[in-house]
């Protein structure tokens, strides 16, 4: 008997005639100008692989260390990490499931993250696309602007959840810790997103060499 | 920009957030849990688990830092709260001491009626080291006189050598000068108590010019008779510890250890009126 290599085609591509190939191309056919190929699968395990790895960090070892007396949020930075990286609709996609996994793994019992994340990832996504660059400032000003909304949610989530808690408990118990622990703990995730990210960008000799060549 | 406010995609994503954001809610708060919430607790809780153990782990290491502060508070917290029971329990000890000294008091006023006694604290023992006297803190003008005994609730401990008006110096019966008219409880054996000087050392006093037929045996209790002009009948001297027969004289020696000493007490109490009684042992 005599086995041959079959030749495999990206999945994606012209040639690929496989399940997943004919999957993608139904989804794809959708229109909803958010197409998936190779290089977007392997982006999605990447992340996924990171909500899974900041969930798991935060409910455990941060929910027991309690950094600055607050459990940190390393999944809006993350949100925000993907958005700028890889735009609007990641953004979108990564903050709905992040919000979903954090409030199913946190245990809390009214869901409204969805509403913060969902938007934070749009609209960094968009403001990286149209308006800013994707680099260090932005990014930190990104952050600082979604953790002070962040504050925002954890003070009233703490007003009207907490039995018996007062405005003032509220802001300096809950909000305020929340605050400093998110902005401190916001760099592991942007972090581990830019350097994940790196080999699906051109770098910025590539960027110039294309450049060059167009004109 | 305005763009993607457009899109389907847009719209899909805002319509999954509202349902993300409502059917969670609601089923939770009726009770039940939603299937994919659950599914992604079912698939992640081992590693939740593992992770959280892993968590444990760190967090015993960290919490030696991070609780440096909150230790040291407590710390100092619990310092004051030991002080605060060390005095507390100073406070107790003494007033199980004064209680334990009533109750010697009262079982000795409820077995000898007659007795008037006058209680005194020792304030001073003898500057030298040979020296069995002891200072009181009561003297003439609470009714103390030359030659009254000084007793404790377990028995004798002196006699009163010499008065003031508030203070009075006594001498112990451990003091090689003294001898106490004494009788064996149990078979009524007489003889007299005195010091010696060797005997002393150890703590010990002598029963001597016992009769010949005496009936004294190891553990014997030996009161005092009361013939003598010092102590009353029937006070505890101490305790037979050695019965010793002379070959040559026949005559029978005894080592009595005194169940009471000075350095086992600080409260005393002085006989200073008594009966005599008639009737002999």
């Amino acid at each position: 008997m005599k086995y041959t290599r079959k030749s495999r085609n990206a999945i994606g591509s012209e040639n690929d005639t496989t399940f997943v190939s004919r999957l993608l191309g139904k989804f794809n056919s959708w229109r909803l100008s958010f197409s998936i190929d190779g290089q977007a699968i392997a982006k999605g395990v990447i992340i996924a692989v990171f909500i899974v790895l900041f969930s798991i960090t935060q409910t455990t070892l941060l929910s027991r260390l309690r950094p600055f007396g607050a459990v940190p949020d390393l999944l809006l930075p993350l949100v925000v990490a993907v958005a700028m990286s890889e735009k609007e609709k990641w953004g979108a996609v990564v903050g709905l499931i992040s919000a979903f996994v954090i409030d199913a793994l946190g245990g809390v019992t009214v869901m409204l993250l969805p509403l913060l994340y969902v938007p934070v990832g749009i609209f960094c996504g968009l403001l990286t696309t149209y308006r800013f660059r994707d680099s260090i400032p932005v990014a930190a000003l990104f952050t600082a602007v979604t953790c002070v909304l962040r504050f925002f949610v954890s003070f009233l989530l703490a007003l009207f959840t907490v039995h018996g808690a007062t405005p003032l408990q509220a802001l300096l118990d809950f909000a305020l810790p929340g605050l400093y622990a998110n902005l401190i703990f916001a760099v592991f995730p942007h972090l581990f997103v830019r350097l994940a990210m790196r080999p699906f960008h051109k770098t910025r000799a590539e960027r110039t060499e294309e450049n060059d060549r167009v004109f | 920009m305005s763009g993607f406010f457009k899109s389907k995609f847009f719209y899909i994503v805002a319509v999954l957030t509202l349902i993300a954001v409502i059917v969670p809610t609601v089923l939770c708060s009726m009770g039940l849990t939603p299937v994919l919430r659950s599914a992604v607790n079912t698939v992640l809780m081992p590693v939740q688990k593992l992770s959280d153990k892993a968590a444990g782990a760190i967090e015993g290491f960290t919490s030696y830092f991070t609780a440096f502060d909150r230790l040291k508070e407590e710390n100092v917290r619990l310092k004051k709260e030991i002080a605060s029971l060390r005095e507390e329990v100073a406070g107790a000890r003494e007033i199980k001491e004064k209680y334990d000294w009533m109750s010697d008091f009262l079982e000795l006023k409820m077995l000898h009626h007659d007795y008037k006694l006058v209680p005194a604290v020792i304030s001073g023992r003898g500057s030298a080291n040979y020296s069995n006297v002891f200072m009181l803190d009561a003297g003439k003008l609470s009714g103390i006189q030359r030659g009254m005994p000084v007793v404790s609730g377990d028995g004798i401990l002196g006699y009163i050598a010499e008065v003031g008006p508030t203070w009075s110096k006594a001498v112990s019966v451990m003091e090689a000068s003294s001898s106490v008219g004494a009788y064996v409880e149990r078979s009524g054996a007489i003889g007299v108590v005195e010091a010696e000087y060797d005997l002393s050392l150890e703590g010990i006093l002598k029963m001597s010019y016992l009769d010949e037929d005496a009936d004294i045996k190891v553990g014997d209790r030996i009161l005092t008779s009361g013939y003598g002009s010092v102590y009353p009948r029937s006070l505890v001297i101490g305790y037979v510890e050695t019965v010793k027969t002379d070959d040559l004289t026949r005559s029978i020696t005894a080592t009595v250890r005194p169940a009471s000493t000075l350095d086992q007490v600080s409260k005393v109490m002085v006989v200073t009126k008594y009966e005599v009684y008639a009737e002999e042992p």
